[in-house]
């Protein structure tokens, strides 16, 4: 005799973009939903208790451990996750900089990082080293130390304003 | 034309070529492999420091709906298995002997249904006294965890008996008479170490898939598949050749992940279940149940004579290797370590580890390292604040040089670059310290990381071959736990072929498809396995020469390979592309070209034999300097600036090095100022993120990383290891600051505000 699963709900959501829609238990983390339901599994798992930062994931604006949020919850929001970063026409310019600055080791701390730190960019377009470092206090990094992250984060966020100043420029008064 | 070839991956910052796929979500670790029909495990844990097992009901579990297999010790064989004593079992069988220990394991359709069926498991124990402390573990009349360790397989031979899982003692001169010496001033005290979790932010994960035939394939996070196939096969009682283990992308290691703890269970289960089974352990499980850095108590005595030559030293370590042991006996083989960078010539040191009833011991970044450095470097400075000397002179003036005896008592040292490291610190510090204000000090101290003493006689092999376009592709048993081990591998060999690093590929890590290996780790990877994969492509290369040669009519003396061309170095109109002779080797009397480290590795032993038991290579050596604030009324550290100067033989791959000390420096940091496993009556109380404090971006100093570049004799292109030096002397330089700071010695680690406090109010009262 099976023994009936508790009520799924269904959950529709938009993630990286595309409209999508699950079911999920009412006690499935966001973080179960992308890995082991979506199989969106770039968004890694660390310690399933909010304290690594590695689930790091944008909902709308606010930047979320997903393991600290219900599959449910994702109803009606935009999700973002590490596989949404890079653009159509690549890399996103903080993957970039943590590439050309070895800002990543074994790597499974990064989508977390860049995540969080996207985060932080879409807010501040020139935060200072102190903000950076306390903004990234809620993702441990056992590799590389930090510095080499904060360097990547201050490399994207320069990039950035310069684009940012050249799309200025272009725009015709 | 004739000119030797410059180097051309070798020493360029190659960046790594997973980090795309790191950085883009991409990279599947072990805990992201799925297959269809995977079903979940969750492991049922002891609930008792000691006890025996009476009884397992697992009839209602296993009549949970949507549970498919149980297991318990009655699906383990009595074959014991572990990396280097073979002291435990995948599951209890008899006893349990730590707070944690798997005793049974489920695997069911979700981790709801694994969760519940595990908490319908019923255990019958009979408690046992336990013994928390090593000492008293070592006392007469203390439970023995191991009544049978005399017959327990274990890779050394080491004196062990009780709860006495080993004893090394090393010694040289006449100790007690050195101290005998009139005059000599002497300094005895004692320092205690912590327990440190290796902290990874990737917990432990492994997915198991049973052919219907009855073969075993793990995907696993471990940096030892061969070693961990062993204990799979040991607990299924298969051949080797019926179980597979694959180490993908590895999500950090530090130590951690070479040892079989939940590779068997997944793998009984999977069995069991007909199923593939997967399993990733949670935090609270890591800290409780699985490794730590042993901690250590060490007593230390130096003699010094009034000109500062230190004459004599005598020093003991007892380490607590818990229940079961995953260290080569608790970092007791570093015993040699607590000698330091010095050259003392009397000296003994007796390290002794103990079974206890606490969590296992196991390999941490650097094992023994930083337990001993702690001692041996917070006592150098106290003999130079005996002696009114400057703490780097004193070093100086007993520092290791080129010729001495080899720390280890074997072999004269060569290359040896710790005098370089001292003198570019001590530039650094001249002009980079700034002022010191009050509440501020400056701590210095060395460190040392010995490298295997015959690189080429080790437990590795490689297989280089040439594809028919060209590329070159490597196969070895090497894992990337995030150290760029693969990069540096694909460096080599692009170097030794004369091919562009992008047309050099590797295949890593399976043990179905890659030659043996005995695991990564103790900054061995670059300067032994660096040798094996040169040697390989050199066979490879002679091939390729070869053929060559035959086809242009040139002599192999006078060939040359460059940017994936082989040409004469007298005629440049002779040459082929690597692709174009690899095209026609298929059908040649040679067959493709496949070269091994079989040929130049008996050779090199045959040709070095000699050389290499008179000489060997200086330990990786580095200096670290640290200025830093104590905040009198909190007893809180700030490090502002941190220094290390490092002699990395050559730097392969200069980012890298970087990166590597980099990261070193700050796990060491956080076993200065606040990593410790707390534990009562067994239990491990803080085992959790937010109890145990690891490093965060805002604490970290500004940090400054020179290499020295002293080449080695024996590693590849002069490299030496890199990875462990940068974490051992941290938290005796920042003991050292503290002392330099505000006058008090902290002779426990880590040097946490209570205890800072602590030793300041003791001084106010002497």
């Amino acid at each position: 005799m099976i023994e009936r699963a508790t009520t799924r709900l269904h959950v529709e959501t938009q993630i990286n973009g595309e409209n999508t829609d699950y079911l999920c238990g009412p006690e499935q983390s966001l973080l179960e939903v992308l890995r082991d339901v979506l199989g969106l599994t770039g968004t890694k798992e660390g310690c399933n208790d909010g304290n690594c930062g590695a689930c790091s994931v944008l909902m709308g604006s606010r930047l979320v451990n997903a393991c600290l949020v219900l599959g449910a919850e994702a109803e009606g929001q935009e999700i973002r996750t590490i596989e949404g970063l890079a653009g159509p026409d690549g890399l996103h310019p903080l993957q970039q900089a943590f590439l050309e600055t070895a800002a990543l080791q074994c790597g499974i701390c990064t989508p977390g990082f860049l995540i969080a730190a996207e985060a932080l960019l879409d807010r501040e377009s020139e935060p200072s080293e102190e903000r950076i470092r306390f903004w990234l206090a809620g993702n441990l990094c056992r590799c590389t130390g930090y510095d080499k992250i904060v360097r990547a984060v201050q490399l994207a966020a320069e990039r950035l304003r310069q684009a940012g100043q050249l799309r200025e420029m272009e725009v015709p008064t | 034309m004739a000119a030797p070839t410059a180097l051309r991956t070798i020493g360029q910052s190659i960046p790594k070529r997973d980090a795309y796929s790191k950085a883009t979500g991409g990279a599947a670790y072990a805990g992201d492999v799925r297959f269809p029909g995977t079903l979940e495990a969750k492991v049922l844990r002891s609930t008792h420091a000691h006890a025996r097992i009476l009884s397992i009901d697992t009839a209602e579990a296993e009549a949970l709906p949507g549970v498919y297999a149980v297991v318990t010790g009655k699906d383990v064989p009595p074959t014991r298995i572990g990396r280097f004593i073979r002291d435990r079992h995948a599951l209890a069988r008899e006893k349990v002997l730590y707070f944690g220990e798997p005793v049974a394991a489920v695997a069911a359709v979700n981790e709801e249904t694994a969760e519940r069926a595990i908490r319908l498991i019923k255990v019958q124990y009979e408690e046992l006294p336990a013994v928390f402390d090593p000492e008293e573990a070592l006392a007469p009349g203390a439970p023995i965890l191991h009544p049978d360790l005399p017959s327990y397989v274990d890779t050394g031979r080491p004196e062990r008996s009780g709860n006495m899982r080993n004893r090394v003692v090393h010694e040289v001169g006449s100790v007690d008479q050195a101290f005998a010496e009139p005059g000599l001033i002497i300094y005895e005290a004692t320092y205690r170490t912590p327990r440190q979790s290796q902290a990874f932010t990737e917990p432990h994960a492994a997915i198991a898939q049973t052919d219907p035939d009855g073969k075993v394939t793990v995907w696993a996070a471990t940096k030892a598949p061969f070693g961990e196939r062993q204990s799979v096969a040991d607990t299924l009682g298969l051949p080797l050749s019926r179980v597979r283990l694959i180490s993908p992308v590895v999500g950090g290691d530090f130590g951690g992940k070479g040892a079989a703890f939940i590779e068997p269970i997944v793998a009984l289960l999977s069995r069991k279940a007909r199923r593939p089974v997967r399993l990733t352990l949670s935090r609270m499980e890591e800290i409780t149940a699985m490794t730590s850095r042993p901690s250590c108590v060490i007593r230390l005595k130096m003699g010094v004579r009034p000109d500062g030559s230190i004459v004599a030293l005598d020093g003991t370590m007892l380490m607590n290797v818990g229940g079961v042991d995953d260290t080569g006996g608790g970092g007791a083989g570093a015993a040699n370590s607590l000698i330091g960078a010095y050259r003392i010539p009397n000296a003994r040191v007796v390290a002794t580890s103990a079974y206890t009833n606490s969590s296992p011991a196991g390999h941490v970044r650097a094992p023994g390292g930083p337990q001993t450095s702690f001692a041996t470097e917070s006592h150098m400075d106290s003999l130079a604040r005996l002696l009114r000397r400057d703490p780097l002179d004193l070093r100086l003036q007993n520092a290791l040089r080129d010729g001495d005896t080899a720390p280890s008592g074997h072999g004269i040292l060569r290359n040896v670059g710790l005098q370089a490291c001292i003198e570019r610190a001590r530039d650094w510090m001249a002009s980079n310290l700034g002022d010191i204000g009050p509440n501020e000090g400056v701590g210095v101290a060395l460190s040392l990381w010995a490298l295997h003493p015959n690189p080429a006689k080790v437990n590795s092999s490689a297989t280089v071959r040439i594809d028919m376009d060209g590329g070159v592709v490597v196969l070895t048993g090497v894992t990337d736990q995030g150290g760029g081990q693969w990069t540096i591998v694909r460096q080599v060999a692009a170097e030794v072929l004369g091919v562009p690093i992008e047309r050099v590929s590797v295949i890593a890590a399976d043990t179905e498809a890659t030659p043996q290996e005995q695991g990564t780790g103790g900054s061995q990877t670059t300067y032994r396995v660096g040798n094996v994969i040169r040697q390989a492509a050199e066979d490879a290369r002679r091939k390729l020469l070869r053929l060559a040669s035959e086809r242009l009519g040139v002599d192999e003396e006078e060939l040359d390979t460059q940017d994936g061309e082989v040409f004469s170095r007298s005629d440049g109109s002779k040459r082929l592309t690597v692709a174009e002779i690899a095209q026609t080797a298929g059908g040649s009397s040679s067959g493709p070209i496949i070269g091994t480290d079989a040929e130049d590795r008996e050779r090199e032993i045959r040709e070095q034999g000699e050389e290499r038991t008179e000489t060997v290579d200086a330990p990786s050596f580095a200096c670290h300097v640290a200025k830093l604030s104590v905040d009198p009324e909190t007893g809180l550290i700030s490090v502002s600036k941190y220094y290390t100067s490092q002699d990395v033989g050559r730097a392969l791959n200069p980012r890298n090095c970087k990166g590597q000390i980099e990261g070193g420096v700050v796990f060491g940091l956080g076993y200065a100022l606040s990593e410790e496993i707390l534990s009562e009556n067994g239990t491990n109380l803080n085992a959790n993120l937010w109890e145990y404090l690891l490093p965060t971006a805002p604490g970290i100093p500004e940090l400054t990383v020179e290499l020295v570049e002293v080449p080695s004799t024996f590693g590849p292109f002069g490299a030496k290891g890199v990875g462990e030096t940068p974490c051992i002397p941290v938290a005796a330089t920042i003991a050292n600051g503290v002392e330099d700071a505000i006058g008090v010695r902290v002779t426990q680690a880590p040097l946490t505000p209570e205890r800072v406090l602590a030793a300041i109010q003791a001084r106010g009262k002497s």
